[in-house]
């Protein structure tokens, strides 16, 4: 018993200063960042294997012909936890599917670097904070829900300039401020914006502040 | 009376004489018993009745001056057996006792605690079981009692407490509980305690804390919780060695800690210990080993520290200290161990570090640190056995001057920033055993140099820039480990490393490799498990004898130009577990390419060339998560027994041949996120089970002959982001349970089949969908207004059904493309190229659709003359009918035709009449 205790008090320091070999990839390396903030009980991500090549054959990660992560597929699967700042490193992401989980926390503003979404869905959690400005650089960008969570905040007035978006929906938060007019906003209907208490508009051009009611 | 007086005396002398030398025969005789219970005395040779009178003499055994027995002292004798039949009450006079680091086992006897004399007891390294007996507290002139590292269980008896005299304690590596400390009284001469490695609980026993007289104190390996009692620190001032580590223990270290000012040793790792270190630890300057490691300590690591010269051992390993690295560290020159591993340390090294010309092991792994490792550090730590600076923020070039560390075992510089050449020097490590640069900038070649270090067992570079060809290295024979994948390696591999006797891993993938591997590849690597060949440009056959081991575990090869079948031998790996070379140009038949995989997990041979079937046995691989078998030319059935593949999460058989039926038993794959059998010969019908696929996202089971309707239960998949049955002959109708699909995205596509009925409008529930194709089919009706709910439709296609009336007019069917109708007799609408249901609007796209529709049925004007004729006639009786009225289309198709009279162009009114024609 001695000897063993002996053995394991000399080579466990040995063996705690290696840490493993992890995938050589950045889009890999992201998702196994975003892993180790969910927590899974149903063990959704149990294929999520850091060694490996690139995160292209994990289940709910689709990639492009380039082994570029194009799609992450988690919709309604029982997660929880929060996002972290390195879902910004999926450059070629063109669909963030996260809805109806149990995501607290802010939503990061990383997700503006994602040049290349065209959906993103993040309805139905608990997200807090505000909509991230960042989200106007999303040029590609057509769907963005965002309904059924606890967001705060104004609208973004810098989202008009997302001339391609064509579904737009935060009902079901606490916003507040005016409902911009301007750009894509002008075709959303008003469903889209329904039950934040605090949210008034559509926007009255110059009678008031932006962020009246915030 | 003289005489007399001397005969008496003669006579005494002579009995006691007599009465001590039976009672030495006792004594002989009784350990004469014990030699003969052991199993193994070989040692105890000279204990033989031959040789009674000697007894004294005998091997261990010590006498007073009285003859009799009073040291037993047996350490490490090889004795094997038990205590049962050692006779305590004929030893009485022992004063020590020592069976230290034998092979007894047993419990140890009640009897113990007649020898009352005993100033030693030492049974600890044997194999003694059951608890401590109560009369062990009978040994009051007990200095030293150990029963350390046994099997001994039980509460550690509180008879124990009666041992005033005891100075040295060590009850270590045992099963201990708890017991009632409070009836636990103070050792006034205890300076050795030693209680770890047992199962003790709770807290802080007080009673430690009285025994004034304590250097040493060993509680670490338990599950003590709460704080450290400040009583201990103001009290045990004589303290040098105080081990805690690993157990429960919380709560700040005490700024008076530096009252333990004699303490050498301090180890509290292991624990919830947090708050700042503080300076106080830095005034105990006495400490040559401080260990902290794995607990939740903040703030910074104190300048003070410098104080502490004599320091030996430095572990603060995985806390949260967040300071830079202070230069006074550089003070603290007898440093040999130095772990700074998983902080949150930042900043460069300070240049005082290079002071520390004694260190053998290096560990600052996984911080946030700066900067370059400067020549001044690596020129003075020649020492060095082990430098592990891993997963930090360094940068700059690897000095040459690495190769003057030849004592190193092990260099791990992994996930950094640094850049530049590898120093060819690195070839004068021999006695290393570990190299891993992988995951910075390394650029130019891999140096030829590493060729010589015949004693590596891991060599990780991937992750790099590097260039060239992979030069020999055959000489390696202990290398297990061989991972330079993603670089920019090329040319071919060298044959030299087939010759590699230990190796394991294999990684090369993601480089520019590209020629045939060695044909011997695998032939001397019995070990060889994991080989990763994939995304480089290598040709030819994969070895034969690759796994000639029978060892291989994961095997793949994707995105190469392979040829030729898969190695024979894969069929006897039995810890086959993932198999991925998809896009290769490889061929052969499948059928029996596989045997028994108990742990299969992932299977991809995506297009290749395969023929051959999948065989019922494949029902077998119960651990199967995925198989892709897509784009090659399996044939045959689809086994039933795939259903029994219940972790399946993929499943992918498009572009084969299969054919028969879609086995109904697929229902039971459960865990199924992507099913596709699209493009192969399957027919039948699409089996009811389909709707027991809940977490299905994929579904495709297109470019087949299925028969049959749409099976509603395929409204229970409600997690379905894809749905694809076109081109099939698929009939019935569209089952309203569709619309209940509300997590569709991606696509709809029912096109190009035989579906007839109306669309039903819970269909305009899709409001996530983006791709609708519902074309080639016979659908009639109206298109649903409430299909202009999809709000996310970029594209849908309705051409060529028989579907009418106006278009919806919301969302995405706002200036909607003409193609998407064309093909339908009579639909109307704001579209671009329908005519309008409205007659005011303006007439300019109207008349480009009928000029269009004008030439293409100027064959039949004559025809359409007649009937309008004949409508015309039946008008009366249209006007009666109340559904009619009700339908704006009709209303439409009515006033084309009677209110604009006059004005009716030929082409209108055939329009017209088509309208009609469908709707009667």
């Amino acid at each position: 018993m001695a000897v063993v205790s002996l053995l394991l008090s000399f080579f466990l320091p040995i063996l705690l200063s290696f840490s493993p070999a992890l995938s050589t990839n950045s889009e890999g390396n992201a998702l196994c960042a975003l892993r180790s903030r969910l927590s899974d009980p149903t063990n959704v991500l149990q294929s999520w294997d850091p060694t490996l090549v690139n995160p292209c054959t994990w289940f709910h990660v689709t990639c492009d012909s380039n082994n570029h992560v194009v799609c992450l597929d988690l919709g309604n699967s029982n997660i929880s936890g929060s996002l972290g700042p390195e879902l910004g490193e999926l450059k070629h992401l063109q669909y963030l599917e996260l809805y109806k989980n149990n995501i607290v926390g802010k939503i990061p503003k990383e997700l503006g670097n994602l040049g290349k979404l065209i959906s993103m869905d993040l309805y139905g959690n608990k997200f807090q904070g505000k909509i991230p400005k960042s989200f106007a650089n999303l040029k590609s960008l057509r769907f963005l829900r965002l309904n059924d969570n606890k967001l705060t905040g104004s609208i973004p007035r810098e989202l008009t300039t997302l001339s391609g978006l064509t579904v737009f929906d935060i009902s079901n938060n606490d916003l507040c401020g005016t409902i911009p007019v301007d750009g894509p906003f002008g075709t959303f209907p008003m469903e889209s914006f329904a039950n934040n208490n605090r949210l008034n508009g559509p926007e009255l051009k110059g009678l008031v502040a932006y962020d009246f009611g915030c | 009376m003289k005489t007399a007086y001397l005969f008496l005396t003669y006579l005494s002398l002579l009995t006691l004489c007599l009465c001590s030398s039976i009672a030495a025969t006792t004594e002989a005789e009784a350990l004469i018993r014990w030699k003969s219970s052991l199993s193994s005395p070989a040692y105890l040779k000279s204990w033989s009745l031959n040789n009674i009178s000697k007894h004294c003499k005998w091997i261990g055994i010590r006498c007073n001056d009285g003859g009799s027995v009073s040291g037993i002292d047996l350490p490490s004798a090889d004795l094997v057996g038990t205590l049962d039949l050692f006779n305590f009450t004929a030893l009485l006079n022992l004063t020590t006792f020592n069976l230290n680091g034998n092979t007894l086992n047993g419990s140890i006897p009640a009897a113990v605690g007649s020898l009352t004399r005993l100033t030693l007891l030492d049974l600890s390294n044997n194999l003694f079981v059951g608890a401590i007996p109560p009369e062990i507290g009978r040994l009051t002139e007990l200095r030293y009692l150990s029963f350390s590292n046994n099997y001994m269980v039980g509460e550690i008896p509180y008879q124990i407490g009666n041992l005033r005299k005891v100075s040295f304690l060590d009850l270590g590596s045992n099963y201990f509980k708890t017991p009632d400390w409070s009836r636990f009284p103070t050792f006034p001469f205890l300076t050795h305690l030693n209680l770890y490695y047992n199962e003790l609980t709770l807290e802080f026993p007080h009673f430690i804390t009285t025994c004034l007289n304590l250097t040493f104190l060993d509680l670490s390996l338990n599950t003590f919780t709460g704080q450290i009692p400040e009583s201990l620190i103001t009290n045990l001032v004589k303290l040098q060695y105080l081990n805690l580590t690993t157990n429960a223990f919380q709560g700040p270290l005490s700024t008076n800690i530096t009252n333990l000012s004699k303490l050498k040793d301090l180890r509290l790792a292991n624990n919830f210990f947090s708050g700042n270190i503080l300076d106080s630890v830095s005034h105990i300057q006495s400490l040559q080993t401080l260990e902290l490691f794995n607990n939740s300590f903040i703030g910074e690591i104190p300048p003070s520290i410098g104080l502490v010269t004599n320091l030996q051992t430095l572990d603060l390993r995985m806390n949260s200290f967040n300071s830079s690295i202070p230069q006074e560290l550089g003070l603290c020159n007898k440093l040999t161990y130095l772990a700074l591993a998983q902080n949150s340390l930042s900043g460069p090294l300070p240049p005082s570090l290079s002071n520390l010309n004694n260190l053998t092991e290096l560990g600052l792994s996984a911080n946030s640190l700066t900067g370059e490792i400067l020549r001044r550090f690596i020129k003075s730590w020649t020492k060095l056995i082990s430098l592990q600076i891993q997963d930090n923020k360094f940068s700059g070039e690897l000095p040459s001057e690495i190769g003057q560390l030849t004592n190193l075992k092990y260099l791990f510089l992994f996930n950094n920033s640094f850049s530049g050449p590898i120093p060819p020097e690195i070839g004068n490590l021999q006695n290393l055993l570990g190299l891993d640069l992988s995951t910075n900038n390394f650029s130019g070649e891999i140096p030829p140099t590493i060729g010589n270090l015949t004693n590596l067992q891991i060599i990780n570079l991937f992750s790099n820039n590097l260039t060239g060809t992979i030069p020999p290295i055959g000489d390696l024979k202990s290398l297990e480990t061989l991972d330079i994948s993603s670089n920019r390696l090329s040319g071919e591999l060298s044959p030299s490393i087939s010759s590699l006797g230990n190796l394991t891993t294999l990684k090369l993938f993601g480089n520019n490799l590209s020629g045939s591997l060695p044909r011997d590849l695998g032939k001397n690597s019995p070990l060889l498990s994991n080989v990763s060949l994939s995304f480089n440009s290598f040709s030819g056959e994969l070895p034969s004898e690759l796994c000639s081991g029978f060892a291989i575990v994961e095997l793949t090869a994707t995105g190469n130009r392979f040829t030729g079948p898969l190695p024979e031998c894969l069929k006897n790996c039995s810890g086959l577990s993932r198999v991925r070379l998809e896009g290769n140009q490889l061929s052969g038949d499948i059928s029996e390419a596989f045997g028994i995989h108990p742990q299969f997990d992932f299977l991809s041979l995506s297009r290749n060339q395969f023929t051959g079937q999948l065989t019922p046995k494949w029902g077998l691989y119960q651990q199967l998560s995925n198989i892709q078998i897509d784009h090659n030319r399996i044939s045959g059935v689809i086994p039933a027994e795939m259903g029994n593949l219940t972790q399946l999460r993929v499943l992918a058989l498009d572009s084969n041949q299969f054919t028969g039926e879609i086995p109904a038993e697929l229902g039971m794959l459960g865990e199924l996120i992507a099913l596709n059998l699209s493009n192969n010969a399957l027919s039948g019908e699409i089996p009811q089970t389909v709707g027991q696929l809940t977490r299905l996202l994929r579904l495709d089971l297109s470019g087949n002959k299925l028969t049959g309707g749409i099976p509603a239960a395929l409204g229970n998949c409600e997690r379905l982001l894809s749905l694809s049955l076109r081109n099939n002959f698929i009939s019935g109708s569209i089952p309203s349970q569709l619309g209940g699909l509300t997590s569709l995205q991606v696509l709809l596509d029912i096109s190009n089949n035989s579906v007839s009925g109306t669309i039903p409008p819970s269909l305009g529930k899709l409001t996530s969908l983006e791709i609708l194709n519902v074309s080639h089919n016979n659908l009639s009706g109206r298109i649903p207004a409430e299909l202009s709910g999809m709000v996310s439709l970029i594209t849908f296609d309705f051409s060529y059904n028989n579907l009418s009336g106006p278009i919806p007019t919301g969302g995405a069917f706002r200036g909607a493309p003409a193609e998407a109708f064309g093909g339908n007799t009579g639909l109307c609408g704001a579209a671009q190229g329908l005519t309008s249901c409205d007659a005011n609007s303006p007439t300019r796209n109207r008349t480009k659709i009928l000029a269009a529709i004008i030439g293409s049925v100027v064959s039949i004007v004559v025809l359409a003359t007649t009937i309008a004729i004949c409508l015309i006639l039946r008008r009366n009786a249209k006007k009666d009918d109340q559904e009619s009225k009700g339908s704006a289309t009709y209303e439409y198709s009515e006033s084309l035709i009677w209110e604009r009279d006059g004005k009716l162009t030929f082409g209108e009114l055939l329009l017209a009449l088509m309208v009609t024609w469908h709707q009667s």
